[in-house]
C-alpha cells in the first residue's frame, strides 16, 4: 500500500495511459476512497490535456524542399569525398605507424576541438546557403525576395551565393525582387567581384527604378569605376528623366 | 479633288469608323480544374487595362472589350494573352479562395485588384497600382503613379515590396502588424501612425511629432520594426509622400 | 566503406516524411520561434545524415532523433529579436464571425499556455514537450534523456505540479 505523495506520481502516467494495468488498477482502487487524490488527478489531467490541445505547427511545403536539396547536395558532397577515403587508407599502411598514429590522433583530437565549436555555425551557414540558392529559384517572387533578405543573416557568403545574387540582379522578372537584390549586394561592397558585377548592371537594367538605386548604391560605395558605365547609360535614349537628373549628380558627386 | 474621290473616301471613312465602333463586350466564362484549390491568375499584357476583384463564385470570370483576347486555363492555372495593339478594358472576377496573381501591364493607367487573397505580384509602368482589402501579400511596383495598398489581413511570413518613381505609396495595414519596415523616399516624406522601433544595427529612426502622426526626416533608408519584427516590407519611391497606417 | 549507399540516404527520405512534423511541433512548443524551429529540423536531419554510422539498426529511430534534437537546442543560441506571433502561425484567414471569435479565444488560451510554460526551468519545460510526443514512450524518453525510467516518471510529475502553481498564480482555471 502506498502512500498518496506516491500514488500522486503516478497520476500523470494514469492520464496518459501509461501505467501497467495491475499498477493501474491500483492507482483506480485509491482514487475511489481518496478525495483529496481525485482532486490532484483533475488537476494534473487538466495540465497534460491543456499541453496536448497545442496545435502543431503547419510544416511550409518549404521544408520538404529544402530537406531535398540538403540531401542532394550531401549527396553531392559525398562522392567527392570517396577519394579523401582513398589518401587516409594510403596514411595508414603500415610505415612509421606510431608515428603516423600519434600525428592522426593529434590531428583528429585537434580538429574536435575546433569543430565542436564551429560545427553548428557552420552546418547552420552551409545549410542556410543550400536553402537560400534554392529558393532563388522560387516561382513566387515573394519567397525570392525573402532568401534575398536571409543572404543579410549570413555570415560568410561564398562566390556561389555572390554569383546567383548578381544572376538574380541581371535577370529576375520583378523589379522589387531585383531591387531587394541591389540593396543585399551593396550590403557585400566588399567584395570586389560584387563592384564588377554591379558596374556591369549599369548599362544592363532597363528599369527606372533600378537605375536609380544603383546610382545610389555607387554613390554610397564611393565606387568611382562605376563612373564609365554611368556616362554610357546618359548616352541611351529613352532614359527616364529622373534617372538622367540623379546618373548626373551622381557622377559630379563621385569625381 | 474631284468629287467622286472624295465621296470614296468619305465612305471608307465611315466603314471604318463603323468597325471600330462595333467592339462587342465579350464574358468568358473560366471553369478551373480544382475549384477551391489555390489558383494562378497570369495577365501580362502591355495595353491591358486589369481591373480584377474577387466575388462569390466557382469560375473566372473574365469582361473584355476586345475580340482577341485569348485565355487559357491548366490545372488551375489562368492565363490571359493578347496581342499587341490597342489599350483595352480587361476586369476579371475570382473566387475568393486563394490565389497567386501575377499582373503586368505598363499604358493602360491604373492597376486594380481588390477583396481577393493570396500572393499579388503587380507591375505596371505609367499608371498607379490600387490594391484594396487584399488578405495575404503584395509586391507591386510601377514607374510613374502612386502604389495604394490596404489589408485585410497580412500573411504573417510574407517579404513584401513597394514601389515607384514618381508617385505617393500609401499603404494600409491591420493594427497588429509584425514587420521589419525598409523606407527610402528621396524626396518626399514618410509619414506612419504605427510605432517604429529602431535596433542595434539601425538605431536611426528621426522623428519629430505632429498632430500625433510621425513625420521621419530621411536621410538613407529607414528601418524600423513594427510589433517587434517580422518579414521585411521594402518601400521606395523618389517623389512623393509615403503613408504607412493602420486600419481603423 | 567510403562509399555512398544510395539506398541509405533515400531512406533518410522516408524518415524525414514520417517525422519532421511531430519534431517540428517538439522544436516549436520549446521555442516558439517558427523559422528557428524550421531550421532546426533540417539541421537535426542533417546531423543524422552525417552520423548515420553510428546509429546501429534495429534500434529507436524516433529515439535517437529526439536525442539528436536536444542536442541542436542546446548548441543554438537565440538573438534578441522577436519571437513572431507563434499562434500567427497557421495563417488563418480572419474572416469574422463566431468563428473568427472562437480561434481567436483559442489562440489567447495558448498564447498563456506559452507564457506559463516559459516560467518553468528549461528541463521542465522540456520533458513536457517530449512527454508529449505520440510516438515516444516511456523508455525511449528516458533513454532520451539519459536517466533511469523511474526517475523520468517523477521528473514528469514534478514539472506537472510546478506548472499547476504557475496556473493558479495566473488565475488559469479550468471550466468546471
Amino acid at each position: 500500500m502506498m502512500k498518496c505523495e506516491e500514488y500522486k506520481e503516478h497520476l500523470a502516467d494514469w492520464h496518459m495511459g501509461r501505467l501497467e494495468p495491475a499498477d493501474a488498477a491500483e492507482l483506480e482502487q485509491h482514487l475511489n476512497t481518496c478525495a483529496d487524490c481525485r482532486e490532484a488527478l483533475a488537476a494534473t489531467g487538466f495540465v497534460l490535456d491543456s499541453i496536448n490541445n497545442l496545435q502543431d505547427p503547419e510544416p511550409p511545403i518549404q521544408l520538404k524542399a529544402d530537406f531535398r536539396a540538403m540531401l542532394d547536395d550531401f549527396k553531392a558532397k559525398e562522392k567527392k569525398s570517396v577519394f579523401r577515403g582513398n589518401i587516409w587508407s594510403w596514411l595508414l599502411q603500415p610505415r612509421l605507424p606510431l608515428a603516423y598514429g600519434l600525428v592522426i590522433l593529434l590531428c583528429i583530437g585537434g580538429a574536435y576541438l575546433l569543430g565542436r565549436s564551429n560545427k553548428q555555425g557552420q552546418e547552420a551557414q552551409e545549410r542556410k546557403q543550400a536553402m537560400l540558392l534554392t529558393m532563388l529559384d522560387n516561382p513566387l517572387a515573394s519567397e525570392r525576395m525573402k532568401a534575398v533578405n536571409y543572404t543579410g543573416d549570413l555570415k560568410e557568403v561564398d562566390k556561389r551565393l555572390i554569383a546567383a545574387l548578381l544572376a538574380t540582379l541581371n535577370n529576375d522578372p520583378n523589379v522589387n525582387v531585383r531591387l531587394s537584390t541591389l540593396e543585399a549586394l551593396a550590403a557585400l561592397g566588399d567584395h570586389s567581384e560584387v563592384r564588377t558585377g554591379l558596374i556591369k548592371s549599369i548599362t544592363t537594367q532597363d528599369s527606372p527604378i533600378i537605375q536609380l538605386a544603383i546610382a545610389d548604391v555607387m554613390l554610397k560605395l564611393q565606387e568611382k569605376g562605376s563612373v564609365g558605365s554611368f556616362r554610357e547609360l546618359l548616352k541611351q535614349k529613352g532614359l527616364d528623366d529622373e534617372v538622367r537628373k540623379k546618373v548626373k549628380e551622381t557622377i559630379t558627386k563621385l569625381i | 479633288m474631284s468629287a467622286m474621290k472624295k465621296g470614296f473616301f468619305a465612305l471608307i471613312a465611315i466603314l471604318s469608323c463603323s468597325r471600330l465602333m462595333a467592339q462587342d463586350d465579350r464574358q468568358l466564362v473560366v471553369h478551373l480544374s480544382q475549384p477551391g484549390k489555390t489558383f494562378t491568375l497570369g495577365v501580362n499584357i502591355a495595353r491591358a487595362a486589369i481591373n480584377v476583384s474577387g466575388y462569390e463564385g466557382k469560375d473566372v470570370l473574365i469582361q473584355t472589350d476586345w475580340a482577341d483576347v485569348t485565355v487559357q486555363e491548366k490545372n488551375n492555372e489562368v492565363t490571359v494573352a493578347a496581342p499587341r495593339g490597342k489599350t483595352f478594358k480587361l476586369n476579371i472576377k475570382v473566387p475568393q479562395t486563394a490565389g497567386i496573381f501575377k499582373l503586368s501591364s505598363t499604358s493602360a493607367g491604373t492597376m486594380k485588384v481588390s477583396d481577393v487573397t493570396g500572393n499579388l505580384e503587380l507591375q505596371n509602368k505609367s499608371g498607379g497600382i490600387i490594391a484594396e482589402r487584399i488578405s495575404g501579400s503584395v509586391i507591386a511596383s510601377t514607374l510613374s503613379g502612386r502604389v495604394a495598398v490596404s489589408f485585410r489581413s497580412v500573411d504573417p511570413m510574407a517579404a513584401m515590396a513597394f514601389s515607384t518613381v514618381s508617385g505617393y505609396i500609401d499603404l494600409t495595414f491591420p493594427p497588429d502588424l509584425k514587420a521589419n519596415l525598409k523606407i527610402k523616399s528621396d524626396l518626399g516624406k514618410v509619414y506612419s501612425d504605427f510605432d517604429l522601433v529602431g535596433d542595434a544595427a539601425h538605431p536611426k529612426v528621426v522623428r519629430d511629432e505632429k498632430d500625433g502622426v510621425y513625420h521621419l526626416s530621411i536621410d538613407d533608408w529607414i528601418f524600423g520594426r513594427v510589433g517587434g519584427g517580422g518579414p521585411e516590407f521594402l518601400v521606395k519611391n523618389t517623389n512623393g509622400n509615403i503613408h504607412i497606417y493602420k486600419t481603423k | 566503406m567510403l562509399q555512398v549507399k544510395a539506398g541509405d540516404l533515400e531512406r533518410m527520405s522516408l524518415l524525414f516524411e514520417r517525422h519532421h512534423r511531430a519534431l517540428l511541433g517538439f522544436l516549436f512548443h520549446l521555442t516558439q520561434r517558427r523559422e528557428a524551429s524550421e531550421d532546426m529540423v533540417q539541421t537535426v536531419f542533417y546531423r543524422m545524415l552525417k552520423y548515420r554510422n553510428s546509429f546501429t539498426e534495429g534500434s529507436n529511430f524516433s529515439g535517437w532523433m529526439y536525442h539528436i534534437a536536444r542536442n541542436v537546442l542546446k548548441d543554438q543560441k537565440f538573438g534578441s529579436g522577436s519571437k513572431y506571433d507563434p499562434i500567427s502561425v497557421h495563417e488563418e484567414k480572419i474572416t469574422g464571425g463566431t468563428l473568427a471569435d472562437e480561434r481567436l479565444e483559442k489562440k489567447q488560451s495558448w498564447q498563456q499556455l506559452y507564457d506559463a510554460m516559459d516560467m518553468l526551468s528549461e528541463s521542465d519545460r522540456e520533458i513536457l514537450i517530449l512527454n508529449r510526443v505520440k510516438e515516444l514512450n516511456y523508455p525511449e524518453i528516458s533513454e532520451i534523456m539519459g536517466i533511469s525510467q523511474g526517475a523520468a516518471r517523477v521528473r514528469v510529475s514534478r514539472a506537472v505540479e510546478e506548472l499547476k502553481k504557475i496556473f493558479v498564480k495566473k488565475g488559469i482555471k479550468r471550466d468546471s
